[in-house]
């Protein structure tokens, strides 16, 4: 093949499918060049959030993805590899950076403080590079073109909206017409005003088809009705993705088109975050329908098993938010009408063969058990199940765009629900007791935490930003009201795996409807700890075939594998691992800070941390009274510890004995951050050697004062010395340059001993997240597999 | 009734062998075909007598005697095919090859690429085509060893190398 010159082996290329390419590119150095150009390439225009599973992957993306663009030809990419450090990673601070994710797209990630008008004249740059190489027939191809939102608007030179869509109908002509496009697939626009749908649908149906794409079987719309009748043009039609802000509408006529496909993908966002609304209105259809067949054909039995037949989807995106607002937004004081129901998908959807379920979902109506009811006839069904995502809906209200500031799915009224966050806990411990029959997951998704997206820092923004305006003569008690933080234990902020849940739960024990929903023997024996540590265990540990595992704090807890003896090992000495790259420092030392807390328990404590020297002295129980003094600090104040915080000890006076505090410093550690220091620490102490239902049994005020008594006998203990040079603290404290380091480090060495059980039992596993941590799974010399922490890069799948 | 010899060209191979081929046999190649107007442009301008009754000799310095015999063969067989213009069709795809061309071109790599490269050279798209076609059904459905080895193809990647773009290739791939 070599004597082929390469404008011939190009023809040869072209003849090649996909699959042989990639082999080919494998081949010879020469072949990879020539290959690159005809792989598949994606184009992603958005300027929001993109919640769009990528590709069959189907994974979910939580990422910020401002623009997309990846195309082979102008071999731009860059190694990820560079990205694992974890130095590398922690002091990202470039407004942006051209990312090569694993899936294949190149992202320009964009950060909340980034200069806007870089990006602007770089998007534009690169928007102007793309046009241009299509014309020129460089042999783009693309497999899928994503727009959300209205991204061009951010373009100086187009100043309304409207002009902003007509460049996308600029990039829709040109691309239809376009001869040197192979293998497309997928076109997606997402949210655009309705004026754009009948352009849009003009070109999309008349000129893509026109032009053979006859690949083309995905296709996007908010207006559901325009696919009502199905042509022979939409034969290879297999997805539907709607995507809406207001109610979904429906036609009787669509009926037809939802009989074949595989793929039904059900967004919402804003006020209107109700899915099931949708499938209620097909659920009527089809009943209409099934009346009709039954009056018209009641000799044919065939007919009629047909229209009772239930949609056989391979995918299922429901998003559905049960919240008063919504009930109140649609005058309907019906809470149950919109309630997550499960019969209503058991009705329209054959659970059994469907293998990808990605959920959206929440409840925020006080003594509402849906969520549970759904759960728990949800699990048993799943018997093919091979992906599995689920989002808790209401996290995601804190999630601001980059742009515009504000909220993606903005909603008060589920950003002062927070305290409502334990329920999960709970749901999900009876969804997976339930045990999901299938044998065959492969992805095992759950986002409880809104802080899964990459940029920590952007989840306290809003906060931030308030506090900046207002900082000066703002109170604590502002603060904490801003800030939705009362005066309750401080593990009720940090919420996971928190043992007093309980007693600020919603829940009422005596509420009849919670007891006809789940039996007796469910509340008292199935929620019960060991029971659910031991069938979690095995469950997740026999889903052989699992590549991507992430799960939420809580279940960490379960685990039973980390002792105090280990956990010791590891924090006081230094780890001998060799695959983990941030262990670099030994944690020896200690550091102890004093603070004084005003209310409501007056206790005057120390607290330590394992910075400086002495830790060797410290005893675990120690380990946990600092860290839940230590989380109630954070619950409180918001504070971010770096090497300034912890080396300026009048800061803590500042906050805790003047009365007008003010903040200067910006909060950064995120609570979930926190919550996993905590859940480690809690875990590892002699003071849970009893029995978790006793623990329970704490309530807050005993918590409390019996840290108090405890700390009064520690006073002062190690207290952070003054006189110590303020150069010799910083180094110690600044080691890997970023203040989260050794806690991570410290983190993640206690996690070996699990992730070693987990990666052992699991020998597909690829990517684990546990902890908010990211671990990828490699092999070493020895073909051992083992996990490599690279825990800033949750972004990069 | 042989032709005469103003039906016909004469194509001098690179070992300098001759072959006489009727004109619109050999039009398939749209190069040979240009270089005949042209000639006979020339000619009709100029003076008529200076071609009348003479052979054109058209040398083909980078065809072998062997491989010519091969696309007069083709061309040969195919004189009364309409082939698709190139200017205006896309290449389709999903077309198998034609069996003729199919058992034609079953002949050992080097002749076969010296076929494509003559039909390259020679402008005669339909058996460029054809003779990419079997190239790439060489190439379906084989592993990269196995291309390696059919195509007697060097790896000259480092084993980081390869899993390297093994990985990023990962996603384009069609599972």
């Amino acid at each position: 093949m070599d004597q082929l010159p390469d404008h011939i082996l190009q023809t040869v290329l072209f003849y090649l499918d996909q699959q042989s390419l990639c082999n080919l590119a494998l081949v010879s150095k020469r072949l990879l060049l020539q290959v690159k150009i005809r792989l598949y390439s994606k184009v992603l225009l958005s300027d929001t959030v993109l919640l769009e599973p990528i590709r069959n992957t189907r994974l979910p993306s939580f990422v910020r993805y401002l623009y997309c663009l990846d195309y082979y030809s102008h071999q731009r990419r860059k190694p990820t590899r560079a990205l694992q450090s974890p130095a590398a990673s922690t002091h990202f601070a470039n407004d942006w950076s051209s990312i090569n994710s694993a899936n294949g797209w190149s992202t320009l990630k964009v950060r909340a403080n980034s200069n806007r008008d870089t990006i602007t004249t770089l998007l534009i740059r690169k928007w102007v590079a793309f046009l241009h190489s299509i014309q020129l027939g460089n042999g783009v191809f693309l497999r899928q073109i994503v727009v959300t939102g209205s991204p061009f608007f951010l373009f100086p030179f187009f100043q309304s909206l409207s002009q902003s869509d007509s460049s996308i109908l600029v990039l829709l002509q040109n691309l239809s017409s376009c001869k040197n496009i192979h293998s497309f697939k997928n076109f997606l626009v997402c949210n655009s005003p309705q004026d754009f749908t009948k352009k849009y649908n003009d070109i999309y149906f008349n000129k893509f088809k026109k032009n053979n794409h006859a690949t083309l079987n995905n296709i996007l719309s908010y207006s559901f009705s325009k696919l009502s009748n199905p042509t022979k043009n939409l034969s290879s039609l297999h997805t539907i993705q709607l995507k809406s802000k207001t109610p979904l509408k429906l036609k009787y006529s669509a009926l037809k088109i939802l009989k074949r496909i595989q793929h039904l993908e059900i967004y919402t966002t804003h006020d209107a975050l109700n899915g099931l609304n949708f499938l209620g209105n097909l659920l009527k259809f089809k009943n209409i329908n099934k009346n009709i067949n039954n009056t018209n054909n009641t000799n044919n039995t065939n007919n009629t098993n047909n229209s009772n037949q239930k949609m056989h989807l391979k995918t299922f995106l429901l998003t559905h938010l049960h919240s008063k607002n919504f009930v109140r937004s649609h005058q309907n004081n019906n809470l149950d009408t919109f309630s997550l129901n499960f019969n209503l998908i058991n009705d329209l959807i054959d659970l059994n063969s469907l293998q990808n379920l990605e959920l959206r979902i929440d409840c925020i109506v006080p003594y509402c058990y849906c969520l549970l009811n759904f759960f728990i006839k949800l699990a048993p069904k799943l018997l093919s199940l091979k992906k599995l995502v689920i989002y808790k809906l209401s996290s995601l209200t804190s999630i601001n765009t980059y742009l515009s500031g504000q909220t993606l799915i903005y909603n008060p009224q589920l950003v002062h629900n927070k305290r409502i966050n334990p329920l999960w806990e709970k749901y999900l411990r009876v969804f997976f007791l339930n045990q999901i029959p299938s044998k065959n997951l492969e992805y095992f998704f759950i986002f409880l935490n809104p802080s899964l997206e990459s940029s920590q820092n952007n989840m306290l923004q809003l906060s931030t930003d308030s506090l900046n305006n207002s900082s000066i003569d703002s109170t604590l008690e502002d603060l904490e009201n801003y800030l939705d933080i009362s005066d309750t234990p401080p593990t009720d902020q940090l919420n996971h795996g928190d043992p007093t849940i309980l007693n600020f739960t919603e829940i009422n024990p005596d509420d009849q409807n919670f007891h006809t929903m789940i039996s007796n023997d469910l509340v008292h024996s199935k929620l019960n700890f060991t029971a659910f540590k031991f069938i979690f265990n095995n469950w997740i540990l026999n889903q052989k075939n699992l590549k991507y595992l992430i799960i939420p704090d809580f279940i960490q807890l379960y685990f039973p594998q980390l002792t105090n003896t280990s956990f010791n090992n590891l924090i006081f000495k230094k780890c001998n691992c060799l695959h983990c790259k941030l262990s670099f420092h030994k944690l020896n030392t200690f550091k102890s800070l004093q603070f004084f807390d005003t209310n409501p328990f007056f206790f005057k404590c120390s607290i330590a941390f394992p910075f400086l020297s002495q830790a060797e002295s410290l005893n675990p129980l120690s380990y946990y009274i600092y860290s839940v003094v230590f989380d109630y600090l954070l619950s409180r104040s918001q504070i971010k510890f770096n090497s300034t915080s912890l080396n300026d000890l009048s800061f803590f006076d500042i906050i805790f004995e003047e009365k007008n505090p003010s903040f200067h410093n910006i909060p950064k550690l995120n609570p979930s951050s926190a919550a996993s220091i905590r859940n480690i620490l809690y875990k590892n102490t002699d003071l849970l050697a009893g029995s978790f239902l006793e623990f329970l049994n704490y309530p807050p005020k005993f918590y409390l004062t019996t840290l108090h008594e405890l700390l009064s006998h520690h006073n002062r203990l190690f207290f952070f010395s003054q006189s110590q040079s303020q150069s010799q603290s910083q180094k110690i404290c600044e080691c890997n340059g970023h203040e989260l380091d050794l806690i991570i480090t410290a983190i993640i060495h206690t996690m070996y001993p699990l992730i070693e059980e987990i990666v052992q039992n699991l020998p597909k596993l690829d990517i684990l997240v546990l902890n908010n941590i990211y671990f990828k799974i490699l092999v070493d010399t020895n073909g051992k597999r083992f996990a490599e922490p690279i825990y800033d890069l949750y972004y990069e799948f | 009734m042989a032709p005469s010899p103003n039906d016909t060209v004469v194509l001098l191979s690179s070992d300098h062998q001759r072959f006489v081929v009727e004109k619109n046999i050999i039009n398939k190649s749209i190069v040979i075909k240009n270089i005949i107007e042209e000639l006979n442009g020339a000619a009709d301008s100029d003076d008529p007598q200076d071609l009348e009754g003479e052979q054109i000799e058209i040398p083909v310095g980078n065809v072998r005697s062997s491989v010519m015999t091969k696309i007069i063969e083709w061309c040969k067989h195919h004189r009364n095919t309409t082939f698709p213009d190139d200017d205006f069709d896309e290449p389709n795809k999903s077309t198998p090859i034609d069996d003729w061309d199919k058992k034609f071109l079953e002949v050992d790599q080097d002749m076969l690429y010296e076929i494509i490269l003559a039909a390259n050279y020679l402008n005669i798209q339909p058996l460029l085509d054809a003779g990419c076609k079997v190239v790439a059904e060489m190439i379906k459905g084989k592993g990269v060893v196995e291309i390696r080895n059919t195509f007697n193809i060097v790896n000259d990647f480092s084993p980081e190398e390869e899993e390297a773009i093994r990985k990023e290739n990962e996603w384009a791939e069609d599972r």
